[in-house]
C-alpha cells in the first residue's frame, strides 16, 4: 500500500530528475560523449584509410562490429516489449519501469542502426541500400536479408519512438503547467496541446493500446529478421531454422537484463525507491530467469541438431566451438547465460538489489559474447579447411565498441534529463486504481491533477 | 538516428560517389603547357570541309577507342595545306621536335566503364547521337551527360543488352 | 603481327598512360584532362587492340616461346609462344612474373662509374660510360693484361657475339666463362665418360611407360620444367591404353614426388645402390638394352654388378628387397622405360658416378636411342661449367686481368660458393658489368651499363640444337638503357678491333637473316638427326661408392631442394613470385627449413619455431615447417635460402651436403599464411577416383528449389580442372593476378589471410604418417548456377549473368562482405586498403580490367573481359563462337593442360565431354550450388 501522498510527491520527484543537476551528472554524461567521440574518430580513420586497420581478414569478414548491431537490437528488445505487454496485463509495476523501457528500445536501436552503416567498406554509399528512383535505374535486392533488414530497423525505430513519445505526451503537458521558461515553452509545445480533457483522455486511451498492440508482433519479426541475416546464408553454425527464436528469446533475455541495471541505477541516482520497488525488480528477475531457461533449451537443442547433423561441416564447427581452440567463448557463454540466472531461483537473489546485479551484468556480457560466438566461429572454421581462419578485433573495433556504448549512455542520460523517466500520469492512475476501485474516479483524478497542480487532493473538493 | 544520418549525410556529401575504381597516377606529360596547346577548329573541318570523323579517329568502327589522330596524320595534309598559318606552324615545330601537342579531352568515361565505340557504331549509331553536332561546333562541348541512366534510357529503347557486366569492367 | 618496333619517343610511351588513366572526382564528373596523341603510331598499332609479340622468356635457361600482348605501346600479359616446341603456348610461374621485372621501378636505367677505386660511383651519360669503358679496354690491351667476359648462358645471337667480340680483341677463347651455377654439369661429365658426348640429353617423359625419377624435379627444375610437365601430363593422359607409372625416387615429397603414383625414399647418398641393383636386375632378367651390347662389356657389367644382390642393397639402402625387385621387373617389362637423374636432392660427392650408373641402367633397360636422346650437336653455347670459372680465377691470381666484362651473371650471390671470386675482384683493373639491377656485383664495379630488359631487346636463343627462339623487342624500352650488344660493339669500333664483327647495329644484325614468318613464328624450328651413341667398353670401371656425408653423426643429411618461384641465378624474386605460396609447403614470402614431423618433435621445435643450422663453420637461421612427406633424417632447405650454407668449391648444383647440426632458439615467426588446414576433414575436396566411386552416393543430389531454374539462352562458361594432370605448380596464380592487376599485400597482410589472390592451389596432405600423398586443387571462383554470393548482396553487385557467370560489379559494391561470409569456397576477396600502382608500375596493368578502390569485394570472373572482347570480334566478323575461343589466363599458360574451358551448352565442347566423364565430380556439390567449375578426380595406381 502506498502512502497517500505519492500523488503529489511524483510531480515533484520528477521535476526534481528534470531540473536539479549534480555535477556527478555531468561527470558521467562528460565520460559518456568523450567514449561516444573516441568511437566517432576510431570510425573516421577506418573510413580514411580502410578496414585493414580492424582485424577482419579471409574468411572472418564479419567481427566486433555486428556482434555490437545484433548485441543492441536485442537490448532495444525488452524494454518496449515489456512495457507493451505489461501494459495489457494492465500490470501495476509498469508505471514504474516502462518508461525508461522505453526510452532504452528507442536509444538502443538509434546505436544499433549505426553498426550496418560502419561497417560497410564503401560507408559513403549506404544510401545504396535504400528503395529510392534513381538516375541509375536500379533498385535493391529485395532478396538479400540486409535489404530487409533496412526495412525492419527503421519501422521498429519509428513506432517505439511514437509509442515512447504517446505515453510521455501527458506528463509532458503536466510539466508543461507546472514550469516556467524555455523549459516549461518546450514542454508545452511538445505536449501538442494535450490539455487532458475528458474527450482527449477517451482518445488517448483509444489510441495508446493500438501502438502497444503493434509494437509486440514488430519486435518478434524485427529480431526475426536480424536473425536471418545469419540463417538464410549457407554457412555452418548460421544457417539454422531454430535462429529467429533463439534470437528473440536472447534479444528479450538481454534486453530484461540492461533494464534491471538501467533501473536500479536511475534508482539510486534519482532516490526513486518509492516508484521502483523491489516488487519490480522481483519480478523483472523472474522474466529473466524465464528467459534463461528458455536460452538453455536453445543452446542444447541447437547443438544437438548440429552434432547428429548429416553435414559434416556443422557437425565440426559445433564439436570445435565446444572443445577446439574457441571453447573458452562457448563455456563462458553457457556459465553468463544458463548457469548464473538460475540464482534468481532464490527470492533473496531476487529482492538483494546487489546480487542480482551481479547477474544481469553476466548476463548481459553473456549475451554479448554469444553474439560474437555465433559471428566470429561460425565463419572461422567454415566448409573449406585450407580456408579455416581466426581472428582478434582490432583496437579500432574496440575503440568503436566502447564509442557504441558510451553513445548509447550518453543518449540515455539526456532523456531521462529531459523527460519524466517514471510516468506521471501512469503512476497516479496506479495509486488511485489501488485507492478506490472506481477507474473513471482514477481518470478523473488524473487530469485534475494536471489541471490544479499544486495539490492532488484539491480535486476531490 | 537522426543524428546518425546527419553524420552520414556529412560523409555522402564530403566523398561524394567516387568510383570503385582507383586510378594509377596520370602520366606526368599530360599537362599542356604553351609549346603544346594548339587551336582546333572541328567546323572547320568537319564542318567546312566536310571531312568525315573516321578520316582523323581512325580508329572508332574497328577498335573500342575512337583514337586521336597522331600529328605525322596532321601533317599527311598541313604540309601543303594552311602551312602558312601560325598554328599549323606551331604543328611542324612539333613535329620536327617528336613532339604532340596535348588536346583537353571533352568526353572521358570513369575507369570501371567499359565502352566500345565499334560496336556503336556497328550498331548504326551516327556519331552525333552521342558527341552532338560537331560539324557546327568551332569548340567542341560536351552535348550528353555521359550518365548511366543516360546509357540505359538509350539501351532499353534500342533493346541493347542491359547487363550490368556489358558495360562495367 | 609488327616485326620491328619504330624508333624511342617518349611521347610514344606516355600516350598509354594517358589513356589509360582517368581520375574521377565528385560525382562522376571528370576533370579536364589532356590527351597526348601518337608523334608516329607504331606500325599496325590501333589504340584499344591488343599487339602480340613473340619473343623468348629469358627468366631461366630452358627458353621457352613467349608471347607478349601490347597495349598502346605497353606489354600488360605475357603468355607461352603456341608455336614453339618447347614451352607449346604455355608458361611456368616465373615466365609470368617476368613482366614485374619489366617496370620494376628499382631497375637501373643511367650508367654509373666509379673513377678510380674506393671511389663512390656516380651516375655518368652514356657517352662518358661508353668512353671510359672503351679506355679501359685499350689500357688492357696496352698493358696486354687478358680481358674476360663472364655471362650467363648465352646459346644464340648473343654468346655468338660475345665470342667474336673477344676474338676481335684477341683474347682467347677460354676468356669467355658461362655462368650457369644449379645447371647439372655431371649429367654431361657422365655423358663423355659413359658414351663419349659431353652433352645435356633430352628425354622423351610421354614416351615412357614406366618413368622413374632419381630425385630428379624435374617440374621445379632439372632443365626444361613446362616441357617436362607437359610431357608428364601426357603420360598420364595415356593411362587409358595401358600401364602407365611413375616413381619417385628421393628424400622429400616434392611437387614432382607428389605428382608421382608412387614415393620412395633410400638412405641419403646410397642412391647409386638402388641403380646399380636395378642395372642388375635389367641385366640378368633381360632387360630389352642387353641383347645390344657385346658380350665382353656384359660380362664386364656382369662382374661390377655381382656385388649389388638384393639382401645386401635393402641392408645398405633401407628399401625393402621386395620392393627393389618390383621396379626392377617393372622396368625390365616397360618398353620403354625412362629412368632420370640424378637430381639435386639425391646429387651428392657422387654425383657423377651415380649419373654414370643411371645412364648405364637406361642403355641396359633399352631406354637409350628410344626415350633419351643426345642430339647432333648445332651451334653450341660455350659449355658452364665450375672448372671455366676456376680457369677465370687462377687467370688472376697468376696475373692481373685487365678488364672483366659482366654479362647478366653474379657469382657473389651463391655465398662462399664462389669465395675465390670475390678476392679475383681484386686482380681485376677494372670491372664492367651489364646488369638490369644493381645486385652485390654491379655493386663493386667501376662501370655499371644498364642493359636492355629482355623483352625490350633483340637475341636469338637456341636452348638446344634444332630450337631458335627469337628474341624480339616487345616495346620501346622504358629506360634510357642501351643493348648490352651495341655497347661492346661500340667499344670495338671506337679501339677499330671490328673483325669477324657485324658492321650495323646488333638488331639489324639479325634482323637480316630473319623473314617475317620467323618472327611472327617466333623462332625457327626444325628436327634434328638423333645422334646414335654407343657405350663405351667398361661404362662400370669407376669408383661405385655411396656419397659420404661428412659432419656430426647426430646431425640430419641437409638437402637443397629446387624452389619453383626463385630465379636460378640467384636474383632476389619480385613480390608477385615472393607472395604465391610455395606449392609444397604453403609458405609465402620467407624461407624456412623442412623438418619431418617426429624428427622436429625429438628438437622440441614445431613449424614456426626459429633454429640454427650449422654446417662447417657457417651458420643459417631459419624458421622451421614440419613436413610429414621428408625422410626423417634429413633436413631440406630452399636453394635460395641455403645459400649462407655453401662452402667454398661446394657446386651449388649438389644438393646433398653433409650433416648439418640444429640448433634450437626458441624464438617464434607467423609464417604465411598463417592459417588453414593441412588436412581435408573428410570435405572431399581433392578426390582421387576410388573415393569418388566410394562416396557416389554423397555426390549430387537433386534439391527442390523455390526459384526457377537459371535459363542460358546462349552459352554457359565453364571450366573443368583434371586432377590428375594438376601437378600445383601455380603458374596459373600468377597469370591470373597479372591478367586481372591483383594487388600484392605485402608479407605482414599475408601472415593474417589478406592475400588478394582470386585463384589459389589448395594443398592438402592426405594418407599415413608413413605414405603421405599430397593433393593440390587450384581454387577459384566456381562461379555457381546457385550461388550462394547473388542472392545475399543488398545491391546486385554480384548478379548471376545470361552466360551463367557470376559477375562482380566494382563500382557498385558496398562492401557489405556478406557474400565473402556465404562462399563456401572462400572464393571472394575484399580490398581492405587502397591499393597503390607506382610509376612506372601503373603502365604494366591490364587497360581492360578496372583497379579496385579500397572497401570492395573482388573475385575470379572467368577473364570477363577476355569473353567480351571475343564475342565483340565474333560479333563484327558476323560468325558464330567456336569451341576455345575464349581462353583465361589460367587456361592458357598451364604447362600441364590441366584446365579447360568452354560453354557447357554447346555439346561439342571439350569442356562439356569432359564435364560428364566419370571422374567428374564438383567440389562441395551437396550444398546444391550448381558449379560451373568441374573437377575430374584424380587416378591413383595404387602400388602394385
Amino acid at each position: 500500500m502506498t502512502s497517500p501522498s505519492l500523488a503529489a510527491t511524483i510531480d515533484r520527484d520528477m521535476e526534481a530528475s528534470i531540473t536539479r543537476t549534480t555535477w556527478r551528472f555531468w561527470l558521467a554524461l562528460f565520460v559518456a560523449a568523450g567514449f561516444a567521440a573516441l568511437g566517432g574518430w576510431a570510425w573516421s580513420q577506418i573510413l580514411q584509410v580502410g578496414f585493414g586497420l580492424t582485424g577482419l581478414d579471409t574468411p572472418v569478414m564479419w567481427g566486433t562490429l555486428i556482434t555490437n548491431f545484433v548485441f543492441f537490437i536485442g537490448v532495444s528488445h525488452a524494454g518496449t516489449l515489456v512495457s507493451a505487454i505489461l501494459f495489457f496485463a494492465r500490470s501495476p509495476i509498469r508505471a514504474g519501469i516502462g518508461r525508461s523501457a522505453e526510452a532504452m528500445t528507442v536509444i538502443a536501436i538509434m546505436t544499433a542502426g549505426l553498426f550496418p552503416v560502419i561497417h560497410l567498406g564503401r560507408a559513403w554509399l549506404c544510401f545504396w541500400l535504400l528503395p529510392y528512383p534513381n538516375e541509375r535505374q536500379i533498385w535493391p535486392n529485395f532478396h538479400s536479408p540486409l535489404v530487409w533488414d533496412v526495412f525492419a530497423i527503421t519501422s521498429y525505430v519509428t513506432i517505439s519512438a511514437l509509442f515512447l513519445y504517446m505515453g510521455l505526451l501527458p506528463d509532458l503537458a503536466s510539466l508543461g503547467r507546472r514550469l516556467r521558461g524555455v523549459r516549461g515553452w518546450l514542454y508545452r509545445s511538445l505536449s501538442l496541446g494535450f490539455s487532458g480533457t475528458d474527450g482527449e483522455w477517451s482518445l488517448y486511451e483509444k489510441a495508446y493500446p493500438i501502438f502497444a498492440g503493434v509494437v509486440i508482433p514488430l519486435a518478434v519479426s524485427v529480431h526475426s529478421v536480424v536473425s536471418w541475416d545469419f540463417a538464410m546464408s549457407i554457412t555452418p553454425g548460421w544457417h539454422s531454422t531454430i535462429f529467429a527464436p533463439y534470437f528473440v528469446a536472447g534479444a528479450i533475455f538481454s534486453g530484461v537484463a540492461l533494464a534491471i541495471i538501467l533501473l536500479a541505477i536511475l534508482r539510486r541516482a534519482y532516490n526513486l525507491h518509492a516508484y521502483i520497488r523491489e516488487s519490480h525488480f522481483d519480478i523483472l528477475a523472474r522474466l529473466m530467469l524465464a528467459m534463461s531457461l528458455i536460452m538453455t533449451l536453445v543452446y542444447v537443442t541447437e547443438v544437438f541438431l548440429s552434432v547428429f547433423h548429416g553435414e559434416r561441416a556443422e557437425r565440426d564447427l559445433y564439436v570445435w566451438r565446444m572443445v577446439g581452440s574457441q571453447a573458452p567463448i562457448f563455456w563462458s557463454v553457457i556459465f553468463c547465460n544458463s548457469i548464473a540466472p538460475l540464482l534468481c531461483f532464490s527470492r533473496r537473489v531476487r529482492v538483494d538489489l546487489r546480487l542480482l546485479l551481479v547477474v544481469a551484468f553476466l548476463v548481459s556480457l553473456g549475451m554479448w559474447i554469444e553474439r560474437y560466438m555465433i559471428v566470429v566461429t561460425s565463419l572461422s572454421h567454415g566448409y573449406d579447411p585450407a580456408q579455416w581462419g581466426s581472428y582478434t578485433p582490432s583496437r579500432y573495433e574496440l575503440m568503436i565498441t566502447a564509442g557504441a556504448f558510451g553513445w548509447f549512455t550518453m543518449l540515455f542520460m539526456i532523456f531521462v534529463k529531459v523527460f519524466p523517466s517514471i510516468s506521471i500520469s501512469e503512476t497516479k492512475q496506479a495509486e488511485h486504481a489501488q485507492s478506490s476501485p472506481d477507474a473513471g474516479h482514477a481518470q478523473s483524478a488524473e487530469h485534475a491533477a494536471i489541471a490544479i497542480p499544486t495539490t492532488a487532493g484539491e480535486s476531490h473538493a | 538516428m537522426l543524428a546518425a544520418l546527419a553524420v552520414l549525410a556529412g560523409l555522402a556529401a564530403g566523398t561524394g560517389c567516387k568510383s570503385a575504381t582507383a586510378q594509377p597516377a596520370p602520366a606526368p606529360a599530360a599537362a599542356p603547357d604553351a609549346r603544346t596547346s594548339i587551336p582546333f577548329d572541328h567546323s572547320l573541318h568537319a564542318g567546312r570541309n566536310a571531312i568525315p570523323c573516321l578520316a582523323c579517329h581512325t580508329s572508332a568502327d574497328k577498335s573500342p577507342v575512337a583514337g586521336i589522330p597522331s600529328v605525322r596524320r596532321c601533317m599527311g595534309c598541313h604540309r601543303f595545306v594552311a602551312s602558312d598559318k601560325q598554328p599549323i606552324q606551331a604543328l611542324s615545330q612539333l613535329f620536327k621536335d617528336g613532339q604532340a601537342p596535348s588536346w583537353p579531352r571533352v568526353y572521358d568515361l570513369p575507369d570501371h566503364v567499359y565502352f566500345s565505340h565499334r560496336m556503336h557504331i556497328r550498331a548504326g549509331l551516327d556519331c552525333s547521337k552521342c558527341h552532338g553536332n560537331v560539324a557546327a561546333m568551332s569548340k567542341v562541348t560536351r552535348v550528353s551527360p555521359m550518365k548511366m541512366g543516360w546509357c540505359m534510357t538509350c539501351h532499353k529503347q534500342r533493346g541493347a543488352s542491359t547487363e550490368c557486366i556489358t558495360c562495367h569492367k | 603481327m609488327s616485326v620491328d618496333i619504330p624508333p624511342v619517343s617518349r611521347r610514344r610511351f606516355l600516350v598509354g598512360a594517358a589513356a589509360g588513366s582517368t581520375v574521377l572526382l565528385g560525382c562522376g564528373e571528370t576533370v579536364a584532362r589532356h590527351v597526348i596523341p601518337w608523334v608516329a603510331p607504331p606500325p599496325d598499332a590501333i589504340p584499344g587492340l591488343s599487339l602480340f609479340y613473340r619473343t623468348v622468356c629469358r627468366e631461366c635457361s630452358a627458353g621457352c616461346g613467349m608471347t607478349a600482348r601490347s597495349r598502346e605501346g605497353h606489354v600488360v600479359k605475357l603468355e607461352g609462344n603456341p608455336e614453339h616446341p618447347i614451352g607449346r603456348g604455355a608458361l611456368c610461374v616465373r615466365g609470368q612474373a617476368a613482366i614485374e621485372g619489366l617496370y620494376d621501378p628499382k631497375r637501373l636505367g643511367v650508367p654509373s662509374l666509379r673513377e678510380h677505386a674506393g671511389a663512390a660511383s656516380k651516375e655518368v651519360s652514356w657517352d662518358a660510360a661508353e668512353g671510359a669503358f672503351a679506355d679501359a679496354l685499350r689500357k688492357a690491351l696496352a698493358a696486354s693484361r687478358p680481358v674476360f667476359v663472364l655471362s650467363r648462358p648465352e646459346p644464340g645471337a648473343v654468346g655468338t657475339l660475345l665470342d667474336t667480340w673477344l676474338a676481335a680483341l684477341g683474347q682467347a677463347p677460354g676468356q669467355r666463362v658461362t655462368f650457369d651455377p644449379l645447371e647439372p654439369a655431371f649429367i654431361r661429365a657422365a655423358a663423355s665418360a659413359t658414351f663419349g658426348v659431353a652433352t645435356q640429353p633430352s628425354y622423351d617423359i610421354a614416351a615412357a611407360h614406366m618413368v622413374l625419377s632419381i630425385g630428379a624435379d624435374f617440374l621445379e627444375d632439372w632443365g626444361s620444367p613446362v616441357e617436362h610437365a607437359r610431357a608428364l601430363s601426357e603420360l598420364r593422359a595415356k593411362a587409358s591404353e595401358g600401364e602407365r607409372r611413375f616413381v619417385y625416387v628421393g628424400p622429400r615429397l616434392s611437387l614432382t614426388a607428389a605428382a608421382a603414383d608412387e614415393w620412395l625414399s633410400v638412405r641419403p647418398g646410397t642412391e647409386i645402390e638402388l641403380v646399380l641393383a636395378l642395372a642388375r636386375i635389367a641385366l640378368t632378367s633381360g632387360g630389352a638394352g642387353v641383347s645390344a651390347l657385346p658380350a665382353a662389356t656384359v660380362a664386364k657389367l656382369t662382374q661390377a654388378l655381382a656385388h649389388y644382390e638384393l639382401a645386401g642393397v635393402e641392408q645398405r639402402t633401407g628399401l625393402a628387397a621386395s620392393t627393389i625387385k618390383r621396379l626392377g621387373e617393372q622396368l625390365v617389362r616397360a618398353r620403354p622405360s625412362l629412368v632420370l637423374g640424378p637430381g639435386r636432392v639425391v646429387a651428392g660427392q657422387n654425383a657423377v658416378s651415380l649419373a654414370r650408373a643411371i645412364q648405364v641402367l637406361n642403355v641396359l633397360t633399352g631406354a637409350v636411342g628410344q626415350t633419351v636422346h643426345w642430339s647432333e650437336p648445332a651451334e653450341q653455347d660455350a659449355q658452364p661449367s665450375v672448372q671455366s670459372l676456376d680457369h677465370l680465377i687462377e687467370t688472376a691470381r697468376a696475373g692481373r686481368i685487365g678488364v672483366l666484362v659482366v654479362h647478366h651473371a653474379d657469382p657473389l650471390r651463391f655465398g662462399a660458393a664462389f669465395e675465390g671470386f670475390t678476392e679475383l675482384l681484386e686482380h681485376v683493373d677494372f670491372v664492367a658489368v651489364f646488369a638490369n639491377h644493381a645486385e652485390e656485383l654491379a655493386q663493386r664495379a667501376n662501370l655499371v651499363l644498364p642493359d636492355h630488359h629482355f623483352l625490350e631487346s633483340w637475341s636469338t636463343v637456341s636452348p638446344r640444337p634444332g630450337v631458335q627462339g627469337i628474341q624480339q623487342p616487345t616495346m620501346s624500352p622504358l629506360l634510357p638503357t642501351r643493348a648490352a650488344a651495341d655497347v661492346l660493339l661500340d667499344a670495338a669500333r671506337t679501339l677499330e678491333r671490328t673483325d669477324g664483327l657485324p658492321t650495323g647495329s646488333f638488331a639489324e644484325k639479325i634482323r637480316d637473316n630473319l623473314t617475317p614468318a620467323d618472327l611472327q613464328r617466333g623462332g625457327i624450328f626444325d628436327a634434328r638427326p638423333v645422334h646414335v651413341v654407343a657405350l663405351v667398353d667398361d661404362p662400370l670401371k669407376f669408383a661405385l661408392d655411396s656419397a659420404s656425408l661428412d659432419g656430426p653423426e647426430s646431425g640430419l643429411a641437409l638437402v637443397v631442394t629446387p624452389s619453383l618461384r626463385h630465379p636460378e641465378d640467384g636474383r632476389s624474386p619480385g613480390s608477385l613470385l615472393s607472395e604465391i605460396s610455395d606449392p609444397v609447403t604453403g609458405i609465402s614470402w620467407s624461407g624456412w627449413v623442412e623438418l619431418h614431423p617426429a624428427t622436429a618433435a625429438s628438437l622440441g621445435v614445431a613449424t614456426g619455431d626459429v633454429v640454427r643450422l650449422v654446417l662447417a663453420g657457417r651458420q643459417l637461421e631459419l624458421p622451421v615447417h614440419e613436413h610429414a612427406g621428408l625422410r626423417r633424417d634429413i633436413a631440406a632447405v630452399g636453394a635460395p635460402f641455403a645459400t649462407g650454407l655453401l662452402g667454398r668449391g661446394v657446386d651449388p648444383a649438389l644438393g646433398l651436403l653433409s650433416r648439418v647440426a640444429i640448433h634450437k632458439l626458441g624464438r617464434h615467426v607467423a609464417l604465411a599464411p598463417g592459417h588453414g588446414s593441412d588436412r581435408q576433414e573428410g570435405r572431399g575436396l581433392a578426390l582421387t577416383e576410388a573415393e569418388l566411386e566410394k562416396q557416389e552416393g554423397g555426390r549430387e543430389h537433386t534439391h527442390l528449389s523455390m526459384y526457377a531454374e537459371h535459363e542460358h539462352p546462349t552459352h554457359r562458361w565453364g571450366l573443368v580442372v583434371d586432377l590428375d594432370r594438376c601437378n600445383g605448380c601455380v603458374a596459373c596464380v600468377a597469370a591470373c593476378q597479372v591478367e586481372n592487376n591483383s594487388p600484392i599485400v605485402g608479407p605482414k597482410e599475408a601472415a593474417i589471410g589478406r592475400t588478394m589472390n582470386w585463384m589459389r592451389i589448395e594443398r592438402f596432405v592426405e594418407g599415413s604418417a608413413e605414405h603421405p600423398d599430397l593433393r593440390f586443387v587450384p581454387m577459384m571462383c566456381q562461379q555457381c548456377d546457385n550461388a550462394p554470393c547473388e542472392g545475399v548482396c543488398p545491391v546486385y553487385a554480384t548478379y548471376h549473368t545470361a552466360e551463367g557467370l557470376n559477375a562482380q560489379i566494382y563500382n557498385r559494391c558496398v562492401g557489405t562482405r556478406y557474400c565473402e561470409n556465404n562462399c563456401p569456397y572462400q572464393a571472394r576477396r575484399f580490398n581492405w586498403y587502397d591499393n597503390p600502382h607506382p610509376a612506372p608500375t601503373n603502365l604494366g596493368l591490364n587497360p581492360d580490367v578496372s583497379v579496385r578502390e579500397r572497401g570492395v569485394t573482388e573475385k575470379c570472373t572467368f577473364c570477363v573481359q577476355r569473353i567480351r572482347e571475343v564475342k565483340e570480334q565474333a560479333k563484327l566478323d558476323g560468325r558464330q563462337l567456336r569451341d576455345g575461343d575464349v581462353t583465361p589466363a589460367c587456361v592458357q599458360t598451364c604447362p600441364a593442360s590441366a584446365l579447360v574451358f568452354g560453354d557447357l551448352q554447346d555439346a561439342g565442347s571439350r569442356v562439356a565431354k569432359l564435364a560428364d566423364d566419370k571422374r567428374a565430380y564438383h567440389v562441395l556439390g551437396h550444398l546444391n550450388t550448381k558449379p560451373g567449375v568441374t573437377y575430374l578426380a584424380r587416378r591413383r595406381r595404387e602400388t602394385t
